[in-house]
């Protein structure tokens, strides 16, 4: 799996870098312009960005057909697809800590230390990298960068499908709905930084890998190149 | 005896619009096997099956005695590999692409290497993408033979070289093969390449094979009768293969050109088939007007 990895990174490394350079370059904006914004949203916004950086290497493989390149090599499909989650999971978390520390000690930042290294903003980075790359890998292991567009466009059309639908239908019904669910996610905010909870959280978040990564396994098995 | 380098039993691939249907050949170790057949035979289908790329929907592939899957990692970290289109990232230098490789064999020869890239003038601090197509497949054959592979699967590798590295190339895998453990897999669709190297050779059309056998017995066996129409109707369907009319008479080719000779005398010339007469006559083209 090391090997697999440290392929990838020699074979992507300046286009990693390049992107890490853009994604920093965005976050200082916000971090220094954006001084309204809640730690929480930072957090969970710098988790989305970074948690696309894997689409990079999947985008390159696409492009230049290199996934026949890693998949003649003498490694498993299997190793192929723990090398790139294990890359994924630790290019995200490297991603976000970096966003964390451009946030509390970039000069002229709206954060401090104390707003972003808590466990809200340090939950919400974890969650976020997580559910999204729990999405998107399967995805782009059975679909290439075809998969990162089915992934984009699937979210974009659930997401236009309940606006329009609490838009037009303007139902007490829906408000009911709207207002649990919205209820549920304050909850679960009042609820982080206790122990238990963000036990339960880690473990749930680990499960979803997992699942996504076994997943990612029968798909990415079956892929034909 | 020695266990075969590969051995394929009852292939079968669907795709829309193409079937390979019960494949099934044997390269013996220390010994090369030309595939041969037109364009969309099906020798890319073989070796991406070979290569795990792609999944049978029948049939076995064994190498080395084992199954290609199964044992995926052990069966790959013995085959070198050289693909029609050599899968390496464009924007990537050649130095890099071989440190990438390079990391997944144990046997990893970097002085054959460097003596490899020499020989064959690949700029290694060049980008992949600065490459012609030729310079690329000669990367590809380099990589290929720096990890001391028992089993080399060359899909159409001399298509984009010129004609004096074609012959360097068949004269390099013919010293490769000095050493009696090495084995050659070399589909293309230039049989005048294998002629001079192949022991065996399979002939895939359509997606069936429609002769495996030595070069030795196509050599004895197998012949060109060359003369006017009447041939066709005179000779032994049981022993005619193919046919090929043209403007002055008629190519036919036989299994059995002792029989041939025999039955035709000075009637008909007789030449030993190439392994291009055999494709061209197999294929019933080139029929003319």
């Amino acid at each position: 799996m090391r090997r697999v990895m440290e392929k990838d990174l020699i074979l992507n490394r300046n286009v990693i870098l390049i992107n890490g350079a853009i994604f920093a370059a965005c976050l200082s904006f916000f971090a220094i312009w954006e001084a309204d914004l809640p730690p929480r949203v930072y957090a969970g916004f710098s988790a989305f960005m970074v948690a696309f950086l894997p689409a990079v290497m999947v985008t390159r493989e696409d492009k230049f057909k290199a996934m026949i390149l890693g998949c003649s090599l003498p490694v498993e499909r299997k190793t192929i697809v723990r090398a790139r989650f294990v890359l994924s999971v630790g290019m995200a978390l490297v991603g976000v800590l970096g966003a964390f520390l451009l946030g509390a000690f970039l000069p002229s930042s709206s954060f401090r230390a104390g707003d972003l290294f808590a466990w809200g903003p340090l939950m919400t980075g974890l969650a976020g990298i997580t559910l999204v790359l729990s999405l998107l890998l399967p995805f782009t292991l059975r679909y290439g960068m075809k998969g990162i567009l089915i992934f984009l466009v699937s979210a974009q059309i659930l997401g236009a499908i309940l606006l329009v639908i609490m838009q037009v239908t303007q139902s007490s019904a829906d408000k009911v709905l709207m207002g649990k669910i919205l209820g549920a996610l304050a909850w679960i905010h009042s609820l982080v930084g206790h122990t238990a909870f963000n036990a339960l959280l880690v473990i749930f978040l680990l499960a979803t890998l997992g699942v996504s990564y076994l997943v990612s396994v029968r798909v990415f098995e079956r892929r034909e190149l | 005896m020695d266990t075969p380098a590969i051995r394929i039993t009852n292939l079968r691939k669907r795709y829309p619009g193409f079937e390979l249907q019960d494949v099934s050949f044997t390269l013996p170790r220390g010994y090369v096997m030309g595939l041969v057949g037109p364009n969309g035979a099906g020798k890319t289908t073989i070796v991406k099956l070979i290569m795990n790329l792609i999944r049978p929907d029948g049939g076995e592939i064994h190498v080395f005695g084992l199954d290609h899957r199964a044992h995926e990692a052990e069966v790959k970290s013995r085959i070198g590999w050289v693909y029609d289109v050599p899968p390496f990232y464009g924007d990537v230098s050649l130095r890099d692409t071989k440190r990438a490789i390079a990391l997944f064999y144990p046997k990893w020869n970097e002085s054959l290497f460097n003596q490899l890239a020499a020989q064959f003038q690949l700029p290694l601090r060049k980008k992949v993408k600065s490459l012609s197509n030729g310079m690329r497949t000669k990367l590809a054959l380099a990589l290929a033979l720096s990890h001391d592979a028992d089993l080399l699967v060359l899909d159409e590798p001399t298509t984009g070289l010129d004609p004096v590295f074609r012959r360097e190339l068949l004269h390099g895998l013919s010293d490769l093969l000095q050493d009696e453990r090495k084995s050659i897999l070399f589909s293309t669709h230039i049989t005048t390449d294998l002629e001079r190297i192949a022991d065996f050779v399979t002939f895939i059309r359509d997606g069936r094979v429609t002769l495996s056998t030595s070069r030795e017995e196509l050599m004895e066996k197998w012949g060109v009768v060359r003369g006017g129409e009447e041939l066709v109707e005179a000779m032994d369907p049981g022993i005619r293969r193919g046919i090929r009319h043209h403007p002055h008479g008629v190519d036919v080719l036989t299994s059995d050109v002792i029989a041939a000779r025999k039955a035709f005398g000075k009637k008909a010339v007789v030449d030993p088939a190439s392994f291009e007469d055999i494709v061209v006559l197999m294929e019933g083209r080139g029929r003319h007007a």
